[in-house]
């Protein structure tokens, strides 16, 4: 039981990367092992034909059909990992109709959960765009509904007239994350599907506090944050 | 090998392409000690994170040391190392082109990495991860790099210098000095490979060098200007996930930018050698051709285009437009096409082979299963919607290593065992090589396979807590990681003690069929007595001046013997590093005591470059289409000038960017005034016209002609560089101060007018040594040669005002 939608998604498509990865990898070194060791030098055996000779340039070796059915294999491989790169991303990185800003509304015909994330120099703070906790900033520990979709903004500001630097937000259990860059917001979304907490680490090199730079997502049920099953 | 004063004197001043070769042979062998040294350390503390035994601030000058010094001191140099070795003996010439620049080439290499190791001492390494990323390396409070810093920028200038001249050099000596009948398609791997290699470097480094002055100079008025404009803004409460025009993203992302342009193709660099090396290992240890020669060298230029396109992936998350990051997605996923080709090609050259089981052969075919594995793992990385996920982590730390250790040192080793024989006479000592080959392959594989698994573990952390559960991979990495480390000493010892003890070798103990093969063990100064003929249908003619003697007098025409010897490489090498140290190891710069000495002893060597009778001989028939009867020197300044073009390409690219990504810009003709630009558009107009009548002049032999004009093309030169001095300070120092109210339009006037100002007054030097020749009566006949070089350099400069002009100006 994986921890959001989108972590589902990426073992979906990882995991199909994986299972080609393994086969073309697997026969291409096999195919090379096998090759080493049925042609490998044994005494007595004679020279090939067009072994290279000083004094003379090689013959040329090889058919373009050999290539050209390679290349062909290749490309319909790559062809079916861009199909589903190109799915899953357009999944990803687009907010839920229901979600997205309206004249009316905000957060969405859903009113669904907003948060701000500030990256800075060395942790995280969330300000609750909406939720009972709106207009609340807390530190290190991001409070989010079960089951609901929730939209985080990430930016990046340091404090103390210190500029700030790039970060990246993410959450390894829910498989997504996004680069909080000055002067940038950057939108996530996702929707928890378990109750553990999971942990926040930045994933781009900031300074002397990059390993620490850590945090807490705790999910909670959506009644105590006052929200419903289908939105905030 | 004893050690005296002439033989210290003879490495100092050699610029025998052998010699170079060997030269950056063993110091990018040095340097890659200490980053291995560096990295061994690394991987000690993330297999003890908790308490540690680096303190945070050292682990992360480390790790941005490691990657600096693995990828620009170590990779590239090894292979360049091995290309100025081999590729004059492949193409059946003597030398490169330029043998003086090929020495200068090497010094600057030498004292840029001198600057680096110097960084540690100076304020601290750089410690913000190899790429550098702004706005960390703009910031100036204590968390950031200080002198260290810039101290690596300056050392970064000269590594691009020296990549620059020796790309220049390579690409000429392909052009213009192959043996009479040996196309490209003949070509055998290595050769084909680095010509692939310099032309990118030609281009890219440019970009680098962009990128090291920008940072150098660009980048703290840049955050100044970003300071200011942030503070008028609110925070968009809009959603931005479907567009990149979100304000305010400036100058961070353009750093991002100009550095994965650079940086990609940058990684191509360092692959391609090592892809030629195997090229040329596998014909001659399987005993037959290279299956599909043509169709890898193809793939190589298709891998060398796509690699201009790619560096999106980079970027990923950044937030960026949806529309790049599916355009990238879909061209990095596709440039595993070539590569695909080029790795079946390889291992179908094993089918029906004999395969002679040495060292080289085993490095190589080691080099093909790793790259297999690295290249897979880089299609996961290439799916944008992976990446949210792999970005940052260790599985990308895995992936590269892959490709630059697994594929690029491995092949590079065993290009060291294959040539050996060839540069030193001698055999290594057989299995020990093949311990050293099994110890690497394994430890390499028990080091970075774990890593794949830690996909969840941020990169350059220098601590992590055991609840992680990261730590018995982490162990088992360090494990292997010295197993690695300490299999490297093999190398050493196994090289260093058969120099002395070895087998002697014949001139072909492999029985290869390159030209470096028909030469003695190692090959005599001139390298062939005659320089070998291909014949149309394939055979190579060596001639009678056999292998292990030398013709006694050369057939170059004029009977001289050809110099090797130079001093004024070192010395301008010298020269550009005190310069460079004096402008960047005190806060503030400059630092007199290191600036002056450096500009004296940089103009000393400059002349007495300039003034030396280097005697290159040049009278012997070569292959040289399609630059038939364009003298080498003259190509020479024609690929200079294509990498200018791409370093002022990148720069205007970055104001581009830089306006585009602007809120507000100062109206036309308000603050840079049009008649000031229109003068002295003016005056470089007229200057070109007299730069073309002192061409003109040199060949009809009018000496009053030449010298009135060449003093013409000063003085007008000096007219620009004066206007355009008061032109600055009027800005600078107005009631209404450009630097204060208009800190990115400054940033970006400044600093480009500033650059092709340089280039300007590069230019008034050059006639400044020309005009006391020209009194000489040194230009006509073959010498307008030379003017006609000026020429081109100087209304190049011209151009790119042609175009400066108009951007600052006039919109």
């Amino acid at each position: 039981m994986t921890a959001s939608n989108t972590a589902d998604l990426f073992y979906q498509l990882f995991n199909t990367f994986t299972f080609l990865a393994v086969i073309v990898g697997g026969i291409v070194l096999g195919l090379m092992a096998y090759l080493i060791v049925r042609f490998r030098g044994r005494d007595g055996f004679p020279e090939p034909a067009d072994a290279p000779t000083l004094g003379h340039i090689p013959p040329a070796r090889g058919h373009l059909k050999t290539v050209a059915i390679s290349v062909t294999l290749s490309a319909i491989v790559l062809g079916v990992l861009i199909f589903g790169t190109l799915n899953a991303t357009e999944v990803i990185t687009t907010v839920p109709s229901e979600c997205r800003p309206l004249q009316s509304s905000p957060y969405g015909s859903a009113h669904c959960a907003y948060i701000q994330v500030t990256a800075f120099r060395f942790g995280w703070n969330f300000t609750y765009l909406n939720t009972i906790l709106e207009g609340q900033t807390l530190t290190g520990n991001l409070t989010i509904p079960f089951g609901t979709n929730v939209i985080l903004q990430i930016r990046s500001m340091d404090t103390g007239g210190r500029q700030g630097v790039f970060h990246a937000f993410g959450v390894d259990d829910f498989k997504i994350k996004k680069d909080a860059i000055p002067g940038l917001t950057n939108t996530l979304w996702f929707r928890a599907t378990d109750l553990d907490p999971h942990t926040i680490r930045c994933f781009e090199f900031c300074g002397i506090g990059h390993s620490g730079m850590t945090g807490k997502v705790n999910v909670v049920q959506p009644g105590s944050l006052g929200c419903s099953s289908t939105g905030c | 090998m004893q050690i005296s004063g002439q033989a210290a004197k003879y490495w100092l001043y050699s610029t025998n392409h052998k010699d170079v070769g060997v030269l950056y042979t063993v110091t990018s062998l040095l340097f890659f000690l200490i980053g291995g040294v560096l990295a061994l350390s690394m991987r000690a503390q993330l297999a003890n994170p908790t308490p540690g035994i680096l303190p945070t601030s050292t682990y992360n000058e480390f790790v941005t040391m490691h990657g600096l010094l693995m990828i620009l001191w170590v990779l590239s140099p090894l292979a360049i190392g091995l290309a100025n070795y081999f590729i004059p003996l492949q193409l059946g010439a003597r030398d490169l082109a330029f043998p003086r620049l090929n020495a200068l080439s090497y010094w600057l290499y030498l004292f840029g990495g001198a600057g680096m190791v110097l960084t540690f001492f100076v304020g601290g390494g750089p410690n913000t991860g190899w790429t550098l990323y702004n706005p960390q390396t703009a910031c100036s409070d204590p968390l950031c790099a200080g002198a260290g810093l810039n101290v690596a920028t300056g050392a970064l200038v000269l590594l691009v210098a020296s990549i620059t001249l020796g790309s220049v050099n390579f690409i000429v000596t392909m052009f213009k000095m192959r043996a009479p009948g040996l196309k490209f398609s003949h070509f055998s791997m290595f050769p084909w490979a680095m010509l692939v290699t310099v032309v990118i470097m030609s281009i890219v480094l440019a970009i680098i060098g962009i990128a090291a002055f920008m940072m150098l100079y660009a980048f703290p008025s840049f955050l100044a200007g970003l300071v200011l404009l942030f503070a008028d803004r609110t925070f968009p409460a809009r959603l931005s996930y479907l567009s990149s025009s979100q304000s305010g993203n400036i100058p961070s992302l353009l750093w991002d930018d100009v550095f994965w342009f650079f940086g990609h193709p940058e990684v191509y660099i360092v692959l391609f050698p090592a892809i030629g090396v195997i090229g040329e290992i596998l014909p001659t240890f399987t005993r037959r051709p290279l299956y599909g020669a043509k169709y890898v060298a193809w793939s190589m230029i298709a891998a060398a285009v796509l690699s201009f396109i790619v560096w999106g992936h980079h970027m990923f998350i950044t937030g960026v437009s949806p529309l790049s990051t599916q355009l990238f997605t879909i061209t990095t996923i596709g440039v595993s096409l070539p590569f695909d080709v080029i790795t079946i090609s390889m291992i179908e050259t094993l089918y029906k082979a004999k395969i002679r089981m040495k060292a080289p052969v085993l490095f190589a075919i080691g080099a093909v299963a790793l790259f297999v594995i690295g290249g897979i793992t880089g299609v996961f990385l290439a799916s944008i919607a992976l990446d949210h996920q792999l970005r940052g982590t260790y599985f990308v730390v895995a992936h590269f290593h892959y490709i630059m250790v697994g594929a690029g040192i491995l092949a590079l080793m065993g290009g060291l065992y294959y040539w050996f024989p060839k540069m030193t006479g001698r055999m290594y000592n057989e299995r020990i090589a093949k311990l050293h080959f099994a110890l690497s392959f394994i430890g390499f594989n028990v080091l970075y396979f774990p890593m794949f698994f830690l996909l969840e573990m941020p990169r350059r952390i220098a601590s992590y807590t055991i609840n992680t559960g990261w730590l018995p991979l982490n162990q088992m990495a360090t494990i292997g990681g010295f197993i690695f480390g300490l299999a490297q000493l093999l190398l050493f010892a196994n090289l260093g003690r058969s120099l002395r003890n070895g087998t002697p070798a014949g001139p072909n103990p492999w029985e290869g069929w390159t030209f470096e093969w028909s030469t003695s063990s190692p090959p005599p100064p001139e390298n062939f007595g005659t320089i070998p003929r291909v014949a149309s249908d394939g055979t190579v003619d060596f001639g009678s001046g056999h292998r292990g003697s030398l013709a006694t007098g050369l057939p170059n025409g004029h009977g001289a013997h050809p110099s090797h010897l130079s001093r004024w490489p070192i010395i301008m090498a010298l020269g550009a590093f005190l310069f460079l140290l004096g402008l960047t190891v005190s806060s503030p710069p400059p630092n007199y005591f290191l600036l002056v000495p450096g500009v004296v002893v940089g103009v000393w060597g400059l002349t007495g470059y300039g003034r030396e009778a280097f005697v290159v001989p040049e009278g012997e028939k070569t292959a040289d289409w399609p630059f038939a009867g364009i003298p080498r020197a003259r190509l020479g300044v024609w690929v200079f000038l294509a990498s200018e073009i791409i370093f002022f390409g990148v720069l205007l690219g970055a104001y581009a960017f830089v306006r585009t990504n602007a809120a507000t810009w100062p109206a036309i003709n308000s603050l840079f005034e049009i008649s000031h630009g229109a003068t002295n558009t003016f005056i470089l107009l007229a200057s070109s016209l007299t730069a073309v009548l002192a061409l003109a002049c040199a060949r009809q032999g009018s000496k009053s002609g030449l010298v009135a004009s060449l003093v013409g093309t000063f003085a007008l030169g000096t007219l620009f560089l004066y206007n355009k001095a008061m032109e600055w300070q009027q800005l600078a120092s107005a009631p209404v101060s450009i630097f204060a109210n208009f800190p990115l339009p400054a940033t970006t006037y400044y600093i480009t007018t500033g650059v092709h100002g340089v280039h300007v007054f590069a230019g008034l030097l050059m006639i400044g040594y020309l005009i006391p020749n020209a009194l000489k009566g040194k230009y006509f006949g073959h010498g307008e040669e030379t003017i006609h070089h000026f020429g081109l350099y100087w209304h190049f400069v011209d151009i790119v005002w042609i175009f400066l002009f108009p951007l600052f100006y006039l919109i």
